[in-house]
């Protein structure tokens, strides 16, 4: 049961750790150590109701610690040799192009508004499910949306100024 | 603006593990959930596993080294599940601590991690203190044996804790902080299951040494710079404010386990946590980055020390309606507070009434 819940959202975790630190090592040993911090809740005869949206605030509380970390460096590093989100990744030039501008945009937002943008527009997550693992309501999670929509907007016009 | 969210969306569904990483990840995950099986099964499988256990403590003398071999090659998987649930005196109390926390350990691979992990296995000591005397079970040798191990594992988190100050000591003045506040929360459940004396003492003496760590950690730190204090100190109060939500939540949901005096008295440590977020705040604001990242520390302590006291009080299945004892009480609730646990460098007394920040 826990297993299958690993194979089904180990990505998605994977996925949202990823675009907060843009290292793929540390995502990836974070996104072990979510899963093995879930176990132990559970392991100590605790229920979990949505394992979906434990996952991701268990990941959410890993992110708040990694954020004394000097995330900037892994992001230059990143931006100097190229896009390279997955070993499976061809480096074609077209798509290191497009990973240039994702990175250097999502870069400029701050760590919250990054969060709800990869949670509704590339995990599909509705703002019910988002309020749950944010600890708010849906309406506050709406708010925020369109705040970071705002953000990116500018931020994109600006780049293609 | 569409275009760049439909990228997003595309590249987005592109960014996931390598099939390799994914296998590797879910190998590990199998292994170490083998070395913390689920509570409840252990327990059923304990009760199961009895007659074995009984049979060993009839059949004295036999050397524990036989027992476990014995009980491993009978148990087979199931022995680290029974063990799990084992307390000093148990045949199997060994596996759990040289085996399966052993075992546990292995996957600690960071100095932080590793520093975490023997607070924890710290922790665990205290803990089974608590069970075997809330059982009425805390005879004289047992409690011996688990000052010993209680000490021993003490040591050890205490160098881990000096290790990892030379290498980070943002992360030192972190794991002390969780370590000082789970032991403050355990001296007061000695308490409540009447378990006081000699443990006691040797708890109150790790956390004043712990405590030590940590402000050596924090006076550090203010010698470190904005670069480094000034994301730490944020980091911390964002920590602390999400363990505050967690275990307001939490006791809402939970509040009917409790009494009404317990519940009173968590929320009152619960804002007195947000008061000291606040104060941290202001600090930030004045660019006192060193005081922001203590002070978030304490709002921290205090809040892991409340979820920590609720949790235990549950599990140890006190009387329900026993009064939980937090740091602080009786002080909590009036105009100014002084916080005990919290004290240590004078500037923690609190005007609970007035404007955060202000001293």
């Amino acid at each position: 049961m826990f297993l299958q819940a690993y194979d089904d959202h180990a990505d998605a975790i994977y996925r949202h750790l990823y675009f907060r630190v843009f290292s793929r090592a540390r995502a990836e040993e974070m996104t072990q150590e979510v899963f093995m911090k879930t176990w132990i809740y559970i392991s100590e005869g605790r229920q979990v109701e949505n394992i979906r949206a434990f996952l991701y605030q268990v990941a959410r509380n890993l992110l708040a610690d990694e954020s004394r970390r000097k995330k900037e460096d892994s992001l230059d590093a990143l931006m100097e040799s190229g896009w390279e989100a997955g070993s499976e990744e061809h480096l074609l030039l077209e798509r290191r192009a497009l990973g240039r501008e994702i990175v250097s945009a999502l870069g400029k937002l701050p760590p919250q508004t990054r969060e709800v943008v990869t949670m509704r527009y590339v995990e599909d997550m509705d703002p019910r499910e988002m309020a749950e693992v944010l600890g708010i309501t849906p309406n506050a999670v709406s708010v925020r949306l369109n705040r970071a929509l705002k953000e990116l907007r500018n931020i994109f016009m600006n780049q293609h100024a | 603006m569409r275009d760049f969210l439909e990228k997003f969306k595309k590249f987005g569904a592109d960014v996931k593990l390598s099939e390799s990483g994914k296998r590797e990840i879910r190998s590990r995950l199998v292994l170490f959930m083998g070395s913390a099986p689920v509570r409840g099964e252990a327990d059923i499988r304990h009760l199961h596993q009895r007659s074995l256990i009984t049979w060993f403590k009839l059949n004295k003398p036999m050397s524990i080294f036989a027992a476990i071999v014995l009980a491993v090659l009978l148990g087979g998987g199931g022995t680290s599940l029974a063990a799990q649930a084992a307390l000093p005196g148990d045949v199997l109390y060994p596996v759990k601590v040289n085996i399966n926390e052993e075992v546990r350990g292995v996957f600690a691979l960071s100095a932080e991690a590793k520093a975490e992990w023997q607070a924890e296995r710290t922790r665990f000591r205290i803990e089974e203190a608590e069970k075997l005397a809330a059982e009425g079970k805390l005879s004289e040798e047992v409690k011996a044996r688990i000052v010993a191990n209680f000490e021993a594992q003490a040591e050890r988190m205490k160098a881990r804790i000096e290790y990892l100050q030379d290498k980070q000591n943002v992360r030192a003045a972190e794991v002390a902080a969780r370590a000082e506040s789970a032991l403050e929360a355990h001296i007061r459940l000695l308490d409540n299951v009447g378990a006081n004396g000699e443990i006691k003492q040797k708890l109150q003496a790790e956390i004043e040494a712990v405590k030590k760590l940590r402000m050596d950690s924090e006076s550090k730190l203010e010698a470190e710079g904005e670069a480094v204090a000034k994301p730490a100190a944020e980091g911390k109060i964002e920590a602390a404010r999400n363990v505050i939500e967690a275990t307001r939540r939490y006791l809402d949901r939970e509040e009917d386990d409790y009494t009404a005096e317990t519940v009173a008295a968590a929320e009152a440590r619960l804002k007195i946590a947000e008061d000291l977020v606040a104060q941290a705040e202001a600090k930030i604001q004045a660019g006192a980055y060193g005081e922001a990242f203590a002070l978030g520390n304490d709002a921290l302590r205090a809040a892991h020390e409340v979820k920590i006291t609720l949790h235990a009080g549950a599990e140890l299945r006190l009387p329900l309606k026993m009064n939980l004892r937090f740091s602080g009480e009786g002080n909590a609730t009036s105009s100014t507070s002084t916080l005990p646990g919290l004290n240590g460098r004078g500037r923690l007394n609190l005007d609970l009434n007035l404007n955060a920040g202000d001293d």
